[in-house]
This record gives structure tokens, C-alpha cells and sequence, in this order.
């Protein structure tokens, strides 16, 4: 009876091993292709479009990518202690017919702990970018906390727009 | 060799040949009709070569009896089950599910019982051992064949649905065969099997957990019926130690534990990180473990679970943005250049990562990269 209830124990743990690597759910890639919007008139988010960048503050850079411009990104240099900020002028343009609302969302990519980077926009995405104007966006970073020695960040800016309903 | 125990080896070699063949061979057709169509004159044969039957047991109205209540019983369970996880609706009964379904079904365990009962009363071990594998094949084959299974889910539905509970069932059906006979047996087999056909709607309950009760419950009802049914002779025993008992309760925590986080029915679920797009934070082969998501505070740079596409994706929230009274966030993941697609609503989010398991996903995408091979 004792090998019995040993084999029936074995076989359950056996049987809920399998089980688990079975049945457990996978996560899977999200595929990034395209612009990134909800609308999906692609002729209506081309005429949205980061326009320039500036860096406000020497030694950081600034620049629209040049294979996509609702993308950006900026370089944030020597930033060494707690609330030390670089910022970054951005300018939008609406060369369509409609107007939009826009949003700007900026983060960090480069490698190493970027949680010690606040970043802020100052756009109020509830204000739509009337058709054929233009706005200008700044992007600030700071520091959360003091870091043991200076530290850069680079830094991507993403414009993703809706066409507000008429 | 008595000419009976020639009869009895050919046919139970003969019989789980004929259904091997049709499990493992690709061909047309319903496997379980096949199935039907083999075993019917299988178990017609099997009565007219075998005439012996075994004696059994005073107690058997009593156990048919058990074996009947424990049918309903797991059928209340299910639909019990059913307040938590819902409902769906099913085949229901037609006669297409008649002709499809319930005949051949019970056409095959009808025929499986009578053949077992025929090939245990030759109590040789050949026919033991062959008469079980007749009958965890025909379990096999009343759901599909080898070649009707195209995906990895449909071959895991196979194994931890069919193959397992198979397994377990079959050395009860075994045990009461050969002591109460096959009348217990037959009505519990066929309301376990059959409800489904005839009730519209069937409990939703996730895949692995109705596994481990298809698993538990024979094993269950085996230890019952042999402790209530069977003396065993008075002996001096040791003492037992009561960390036994503790061992045995840790053990079926876990079990259960790791039920419920798979199944990611409940308050906690796991998932296994199939791409490296968290690299680094949480990389490829991780599993992690996360509270579903009920309205708590998210904030940026925590790491959200969320359905895009019918799929789950685990990636860091990087920007949180209220436009029109609704609360967007914008996700990426570690390893990636941009930002997701699109943003995210509240509708979209699945749960808030809690912690990981590093490496234990490998088996699991290992087994899938088979398949998908």
C-alpha cells in the first residue's frame, strides 16, 4: 500500500508538471510596424509631424529622425545631481485638413537604470493642433536622485495623433 | 497454453492492434466513429471466444450504486464550478450529435467494458496489461487521432484532457471490473462522457483545471471504494508521524497552487515570457507572476500585462496621458527601439507584474518550438 501511495503521489506530480509546462500561457512579441496610431488614414498622420529640435542647453543634441519624423530623439549630457534638468524645444506641424489632437510621449532607451530620469512634456494633450498650425512642445529631464558620478541619457519622443471628430 | 488462453492473448493483441493502427495512422473520417465500427464486432467476437467470467463481489449493488451518485456529483461540481468561471454553449442534443457523438461513444465504452471484463477473467497478466491499453487507446480515439491534432493546444487538450485522466480512470475501471463488474462502470462512464451532448450549456472551466479534476476524481473514488469495500487484515502498526501529514498537505498546496496560477483564472496568474523584448529586466524563459487588474493605481515605469491582438504582452508603462476623460498608457518594451503601437486602455490591461521566476518557462517554450517545428 505504501509503494501504492507513493506511485499514485509520483504520478500526480508528474502529471501536474506536465500540466503546468503544458498548459501555462505564453507572452509574445507586439509587433511595431508602421506609424504608431489609432487612426489608421496613414495620409492624415503624415501631415502631423515633428517639424524641428532643439537642444536648449549646450553639450545635449536634438534631432527629428530623418526615416520617420513622428519620431525624435535627444541626448541628455552630465547630468550630475539631484534636479539637474536638460530641456528640449520640439515643434509640430499640421499641414492637413483636420484637426488633430496629439500626444507626446517621451522615455529613455539607452542602457543602464534609466528610473532615475523624470521626463515631462508640457503639451496638454486635450488641446487639439488646429489644421495648417503648428505647436511648440518642450520636453524636460531631470534627475530623481543624486547618482554617484554624472551620467547621459538618450532619450526617444514619439507623436502619435488622432483626428478630433468634427 | 489452454486453447482459451490462446483465444484470449490473440484477441486482446489482435483488438489493441486494430486500434494502435488507427490512432497512429492518418486517415478520413471521425476517429471515434472508426473507432465504434472496430470494437462492435470486437466485443461480439470476444463474447462468442471467451465464455469465462469471473465471481464477484457480494458489495456490488453497493458500489454501482456509489459509482452512479459519484456521476451526478461531478456533474454538480462542474456546474458548480460554473458560477465562478461561466458558462458556454455546446453542442447540446441533436441528431447530429446523436449519430456523430453519443452512438459511437457509448457504442465504444460499452464494447471496451464488456471486453475488459471478458479479458480479466482470464487473469493472465498479457491480457491485464493489453486490456488496459485497449481501453486507454479507445479513450483516445473517442476525442481524436494522432493526425486531427494541428496545433500544440489541441495536442496538450490530448494529453492532460484525454491521455492523463485516461490513465488514471482505466486502473479504476480495472479494479471495479474485475471485483463489482461492469455494470458499475458502464452508467458512470456515460454521464461523465455524454453530458455534454445533452445539456446546452457547459460549465467554462479552464482546461487545466478540469484536467486535475478528471485526474483526481478517479483516484479518489479508488481509494474510497478500496477502504470502505476491501478488509484488510488487523495488524500492529507503527504509529504514523504526523510531519507525513504535513508533507502530504505542502505537496497538494503546491499542486494546486500551480493549477491556479496557470489557468490565470484567479486573483494571481503566471505567464511565460516568450520574446526578449523585456530583455534584461525580464528576459525569454521567465515566468512571471501577476495580480489581475482591478482598477489599482499604475504608474509610470511599472510593468503592465495587457491584451493586445488576443494576445498577452508584458512591456513597461513609459507615459500616462488623460485625453477625453480617457486614461492612455503608453507602453514599451525594455529591449525595444519604440514605443507600442497605439496606447492602452484600462479595457486592455490584463494585470500588474508582481514578481518573476527566472529560466522556469524554458520547458514550456521548448515544447512549443517542437510543435511548431
Amino acid at each position: 500500500m505504501k509503494a501504492k501511495r507513493s506511485i499514485v503521489i509520483a504520478f500526480l506530480l508528474v502529471a501536474v508538471m506536465v500540466l503546468g509546462v503544458g498548459f501555462a500561457a505564453v507572452s509574445t512579441v507586439l509587433d511595431i510596424t508602421g506609424k504608431a496610431d489609432v487612426n489608421p488614414d496613414s495620409a492624415f498622420k503624415q501631415d502631423i509631424y515633428f517639424d524641428s529640435a532643439t537642444a536648449n542647453d549646450a553639450g545635449n543634441t536634438a534631432a527629428v529622425n530623418v526615416n520617420d519624423d513622428n519620431k525624435a530623439s535627444f541626448t541628455a549630457n552630465n547630468l550630475s545631481g539631484k534636479g539637474d534638468s536638460a530641456s528640449f524645444t520640439y515643434v509640430i506641424k499640421n499641414d492637413g485638413d483636420l484637426d488633430a489632437t496629439i500626444s507626446v510621449t517621451a522615455c529613455a532607451v539607452s542602457v543602464g537604470d534609466t528610473s532615475i530620469f523624470n521626463i515631462e512634456t508640457d503639451w496638454d494633450a486635450a488641446q487639439p493642433l488646429a489644421a495648417g498650425g503648428d505647436a511648440t512642445i518642450t520636453v524636460t529631464v531631470s534627475l530623481k536622485e543624486t547618482p554617484a558620478e554624472s551620467v547621459s541619457g538618450s532619450f526617444i519622443v514619439e507623436l502619435k495623433a488622432e483626428a478630433v471628430n468634427a | 497454453m489452454t486453447p482459451d488462453t490462446r483465444k484470449s492473448y490473440f484477441l486482446s493483441i489482435g483488438i489493441f492492434c486494430a486500434l494502435l493502427i488507427t490512432f497512429l495512422v492518418p486517415g478520413t473520417g471521425s476517429s471515434r466513429i472508426i473507432a465504434a465500427i472496430l470494437l462492435l464486432p470486437a466485443m461480439v467476437l470476444t463474447l462468442f471466444l471467451l465464455k469465462k467470467r469471473g465471481i464477484l463481489s457480494i458489495n456490488k449493488g453497493q458500489v454501482t450504486l456509489i459509482m452512479a451518485v459519484s456521476s451526478l456529483l461531478y456533474l454538480m461540481l462542474n456546474y458548480l464550478l460554473g458560477i465562478y468561471f461561466g458558462y458556454y454553449k455546446y453542442l447540446g442534443y441533436s441528431i447530429d450529435s446523436f449519430l456523430k457523438f453519443i452512438l459511437p461513444t457509448t457504442t465504444i465504452i460499452i464494447s471496451v467494458e464488456i471486453i475488459r471484463r471478458a479479458l480479466l477473467a482470464e487473469e493472465k497478466r498479457l491480457t491485464f496489461v493489453f486490456s488496459y491499453l485497449i481501453s486507454v487507446l479507445a479513450e483516445l480515439l473517442i476525442v481524436s487521432n494522432l493526425w486531427q491534432v494541428n496545433s500544440f493546444n489541441e495536442f496538450m487538450d490530448m494529453i492532460g484532457m484525454t491521455l492523463f485522466p485516461a490513465i488514471v480512470s482505466n486502473v479504476l475501471y480495472h479494479y471495479l471490473s474485475k471485483r463489482y463488474g461492469l455494470i458499475s462502470i458502464i452508467p458512470y462512464r456515460l454521464v461523465i462522457s455524454l453530458y455534454m451532448y445533452v445539456f446546452t450549456i457547459v460549465a467554462n472551466i479552464p482546461d487545466v483545471i478540469l484536467a486535475l479534476i478528471n485526474i483526481l476524481t478517479p483516484i479518489a473514488l479508488y481509494l474510497f471504494i478500496k477502504t470502505v469495500f476491501e478488509k484488510r487484515p488487523q495488524k500492529a502498526v507503527k504509529k504514523k508521524s504526523g510531519w507525513r501529514f504535513v508533507g502530504y498537505a505542502a505537496v497538494a498546496i503546491l499542486m494546486i497552487s500551480i493549477v491556479m496560477l496557470i489557468s490565470c483564472k484567479f486573483r494571481f496568474g503566471a505567464l511565460v515570457i516568450g520574446s526578449e523584448s523585456m530583455t534584461g529586466e525580464i528576459n525569454k524563459g521567465d515566468a512571471i507572476v501577476y495580480e489581475r487588474y482591478e482598477d489599482q493605481q499604475i504608474g509610470k515605469g511599472q510593468v503592465i500585462v495587457f491584451e493586445k491582438d488576443k494576445v498577452a504582452v508584458i512591456h513597461r508603462v513609459v507615459d500616462i496621458q488623460r485625453i477625453n476623460g480617457v486614461t492612455r498608457y503608453y507602453t514599451k518594451g525594455d529591449a525595444n527601439d519604440s514605443l507600442d503601437t497605439g496606447y492602452r486602455t484600462d479595457g486592455d490591461i490584463i494585470g500588474l507584474t508582481r514578481f518573476k521566476i527566472s529560466y522556469i518557462g524554458y520547458p514550456t517554450l521548448f515544447i512549443r518550438s517542437l510543435f511548431e517545428r
